[in-house]
């Protein structure tokens, strides 16, 4: 070893592995974005091909349609179980952005993932987040439980020594697992250049425009870029300057946006 | 080739300005987007508080009300030298778990020290667990030396006092920095308030770090994660902890120690490996089939390493109540867990005076480091954390929580090695060859002065007395040394004792017992020293042993140990054992010279009918798990010296077998030679 891809690389198939092992129902989240195809190739990495628990996609029925499509081809090409969530009731009374950004999260994305996890009854849930997202984000765990109502207790994390996980827990208790934390952006990049993953379109510069980070159509916006493959993408994020959630709309919304949403369970 | 950033922490005691250093670098590194920092400053207006680099990572609303870290941070950043990893970690003590965490996971740590407090106990405390938890480089950051006008002395005396502790503590300091944070003094650029400071700036000293892996050449360490199935194969994934491992590599499976041989290394997606080194994380498949789980650990025969349930280690405590003798606990070593006990706390470190303090009561308190024993219900694999760092550290879980960390500081294989040492060295002691000659020389001389004097007494002689005197002490000494020699060569009347050890091995109820009370008075009989070692009663002294294969074969062994003791006492050892596997009394016959197997042949149905306590009963109605003959294997001797049946022979006639075995055993005594 000595390739820093190739460490990450080993580092989160470990913690996939050890996911699998330990925790009885497992699901991954898939919100086809270039995280969490990167942790869905990661796991096929971990099981030779073969991922052997379903992938979970919420759906807040307001994601670009491009990215349905994609999710759609890449289940059927892969051979993969797709579990859908959607939080119906709050779309019926109809629930959109204009409701107030965090509202609409917390009810879409929040909500939506806490029913599908209880109706599956998964104890531990995968997820693509990155510590260099964001400021709350950096000071996950890899093993990250959430309790009975789904908060995070920050305050009290639990010790996390040298790749020994708290991989037990009581019923009550699920579980998010973190396999990217220590990947940056520039890392997922290299990454999918390297392993050739497909990803979508929305990524690449239309027009001198392009998405940095995807999410629901109204509040998402995409940045100036002439980048349009994964190479120009590398080296335009080698001399950038702009965060990159700059695009999205929700963590701009309170100081502590993100630390009030995921408190609740937002990923 | 994209190299892995180098992990660093930064540890420091609350309010000594920590994140406000690592604000500080990632401003000048460039690191943080404009955006970020005009968003924190946003903040900061809208609160009313004044911009602080620190904000910058204590991202939480409560961290930056209260102005503390809670919880670390990871932030990457890069010189132009390389990329790093930076761990930001909380000073506060209510935090300590959380530092241990964040230190757990670097190559080098940044220990910030305020010019104004000092070195204080936290700091000590910090600088204790980061050398507990295997950090071997750190630099030393006196900060706010601003409040000293820049003072030289100021920061020289708290350098000087830095200095003491941790070489006492025996971790290396690469360099000591005087800095303003708050100012960016010596950050990246050398200032001109510290003309007398001609050392690296804080950039240039984290890029004059160097770092080693552990070489390839390393004993192999593959933690078992899992294994896959497939129609055709099985593939056993896990990870490299320590070596390399390659294709047709012969190594075991541990504990059980089952021979195996590499097949295929694989990866998905991935060019055809041939080999995998520390930290890969792969699948292999095997030659031949073996029984292989989670939990189990793939390495070469060890040699300082074993495969132990009793161990020394130094704990660090994290849980909310405190940690008492005897309570129980889940370690968690690689892949393997298992139940275990604290059987004894040695002592409670005190991390401010570096002393191991006396034991005021049976426990450890939140946040103290102890050094203990721990018994576990199952021997595992592991070793002593200096000798491997993988395999040397665990963790202990209690309700589910992680409530200690710790690291191997003995095995039970090192104290045995040890001990057998000693013993050698014990058997050493006799007369040098010059203190002999002394002694022949002082004695020829008083009995030559004797001789004179009586001579000159009688003959008033001088001369005469002078000469009768030498004669005859020169031809004494020739006597003697002719009549040794000649006496060498008859052993009329000498009377050598070397004790052995007798083995009695066969089923439960078998007779073993019997044989051995008779034997033992018999040797009693004879003037001879003996010791009868019964398994009923031995056990009593192990209460932790189980019936597991590993189980049986390390009390087998502990007993075998105690019997080659003895023996080397000049004791002679009568041990009656079920004993039922091969290898366990292979162990035995290997560390006593002198060994007689006695394998009591009585079939397992007459065993049965006896059931003297009405345990084969239990077994055969399922009471009893792992019992001998029953639910468990008895691997029959290949080689015995004796075989007794105990239907076609009396106990006096048995006995009378095993004394007759004893007397053809060849003395292992030393070959004479005729030599003058």
């Amino acid at each position: 070893m000595g390739d820093h891809l190739d460490e990450l690389e080993a580092y989160s198939v470990f913690i996939i592995r050890e996911a699998f092992a330990k925790i009885k129902n497992l699901g991954m989240l898939w919100s086809v974005g270039k995280d969490s195809t990167v942790l869905l190739w990661l796991a096929r990495k971990a099981f030779f091909g073969r991922v052997p628990f379903p992938l979970i996609h919420v759906d807040t029925s307001f994601k670009i349609p491009e990215m349905i499509q994609y999710r759609d081809h890449f289940v059927k090409e892969w051979g993969m179980q797709l579990v859908v969530g959607q939080n119906k009731k709050a779309l019926a009374e109809g629930m959109n952005h204009t409701k107030g950004r965090l509202v609409c999260c917390t009810a879409l994305k929040t909500v939506a993932l806490q029913e599908v996890i209880q109706a599956q009854g998964y104890q531990g849930v995968l997820l693509g987040i990155r510590r260099d997202e964001e400021g709350t984000r950096a000071k996950e765990r890899v093993f990250s439980p959430r309790g009975k109502a789904f908060e995070w207790d920050f305050k009290d994390q639990p010790p996390e020594l040298w790749d020994q996980f708290q991989t037990d827990y009581p019923a009550d208790v699920h579980v998010r697992i973190h396999p990217l934390l220590q990947w940056t952006e520039l890392n997922i990049w290299e990454y999918i250049l390297r392993e050739k993953i497909p990803v979508l379109d929305l990524y690449f510069s239309k027009n001198g425009r392009r998405y940095r980070s995807l999410g629901c159509a109204p509040c998402t916006a995409s940045v100036e870029s002439n980048a349009s493959t994964v190479q120009e993408i590398i080296e335009e994020l080698k001399s950038t300057h702009l965060s990159e959630r700059a695009g999205r709309a929700q963590d701009q919304a309170d100081s502590h946006a993100m630390q009030k949403l995921r408190v609740k369970g937002y990923m | 080739m994209n190299s892995a950033p180098l992990s660093i922490v930064i540890t420091g005691e609350v309010d000594h300005g920590k994140s406000s250093v690592v604000g500080g670098l990632l401003i000048e590194t460039g690191t943080v987007p404009q955006s970020q920092i005009e968003k924190v400053k946003q903040i900061c207006q809208k609160s009313g508080k004044e911009f602080e680099p620190a904000f910058l990572l204590d991202a939480f609303e409560e961290e930056q009300n209260l102005g503390i870290t809670i919880d670390i941070s990871q932030i990457h950043f890069a010189t132009a030298a390389r990329n790093y990893r930076l761990i930001d970690s909380p000073g506060h003590r209510d935090f300590l778990k959380n530092m241990v965490s964040g230190s757990s996971a670097a190559d080098a740590a940044l220990i910030l020290v305020d010019a104004q407090s000092g070195v204080t106990e936290q700091t000590r405390r910090h600088c204790y667990l980061l050398k507990l938890l295997g950090i071997k480089t750190a630099i030393v950051l006196i900060n706010k030396i601003d409040l000293f006008q820049y003072a030289e002395d100021s920061f020289l005396k708290v350098q000087a006092d830095c200095q003491a502790f941790l070489n006492q503590l025996g971790l290396a300091v690469s360099v000591f920095i005087p800095l303003s944070a708050k100012f960016g003094v010596n950050l990246s650029r050398l200032s001109d308030q510290t003309p007398w400071y001609r050392g690296p700036t804080l950039l240039q000293a984290l890029d004059q770090i160097s770092f080693s892996k552990a070489p390839e050449s390393a004993p192999v360490r593959f933690s078992v994660q899992d294994v896959y199935k497939t129609t055709d194969r099985r593939v056993i994934v896990g990870r490299v902890e320590s070596g390399r491992i390659e294709k047709g590599a012969e190594l075991k499976i541990w504990p059980s120690g089952q021979k195996i041989k590499v097949a295929t290394i694989e990866k998905w997606n991935a060019p055809q490996v041939q080999r995998a080194d520390q930290s890969d994380c792969v699948g292999i498949t095997l030659v031949e089939e073996a029984f292989v789980e989670r939990g189990k650990v793939i390495a070469p025969v060890p040699s300082d390493s074993s495969v132990t349930e009793y161990f020394q280690a130094t704990i660090f405590w994290m849980g909310k109540e405190r940690a008492r003798i005897g309570d129980s606990f889940k370690i968690k070593l690689l892949t393997q867990e298992m139940e275990c006990k604290i059987e004894s706390i040695l002592g409670i470190v005190d991390t401010n005076s570096l002393k191991q303090v006396q034991m005021s009561g049976d426990f450890i308190d939140r946040n103290e480091v102890a050094d203990v024993r721990i018994r576990l219900s199952s021997p595992l694999f592991m070793d002593v954390f200096q000798e491997i760092n993988a395999s040397g550290r665990f963790v202990l879980i209690q309700d589910y929580r992680v409530v200690g960390g710790g690291i191997v500081t003995q095995t039970r294989a090192a104290s045995v090695m040890e001990s057998l040492k000693a013993a050698k060295e014990l058997r050493h002691v006799t007369e040098s060859w010059w203190r002999s000659f002394l002694k022949a020389t002082s004695w020829r001389l008083s009995g030559f002065i004797a001789t004179y004097v009586l001579v000159f007494w009688f003959t008033d002689n001088k001369k005469m007395a002078l000469t009768i005197g030498g004669v005859e002490a020169f031809s004494k000494i020739l006597l003697f040394f002719i009549h040794e020699r000649i006496w060498n060569h008859f052993s009329i009347g000498k009377k050598e004792i070397q004790p052995v050890v007798v083995w009695f091995t066969g089923l439960p109820c078998a007779g073993k017992t019997t044989l051995a009370e008779k034997l033992y008075e018999k040797l009693k009989q004879e003037g001879l020293k003996v010791e009868h070692l019964d398994g009923d009663r031995v056990r009593s002294l192990f209460p932790m042993s189980d019936f597991s294969r590993e189980g049986r074969d390390s009390h087998v062994q502990r007993v075998g140990f105690l019997a080659s003791k003895l023996a080397q006492n000049g004791v002679f050892v009568v041990a009656s054992f079920v004993s039922p596997f091969a290898s366990g009394r292979r162990f035995v016959r290997g560390i006593c010279p002198r060994f007689i197997e006695v394998y009591v042949s009585t079939p397992l149905v007459v065993c049965e009918q006896r059931d003297v306590k009405g345990m084969y009963k239990k077994a055969r109605q399922g009471k009893i798990d792992h019992f001998t003959g029953v639910s468990d294997p008895y691997e029959v001797p290949s080689n015995p010296e004796v075989v007794i049946n105990t239907q076609e022979l009396s106990v006096e006639q048995s006995v009378d077998l095993i004394l007759n075995a004893l007397k053809k055993l060849e003395p292992a005594a030393v070959r004479r030679k005729w030599t003058w």
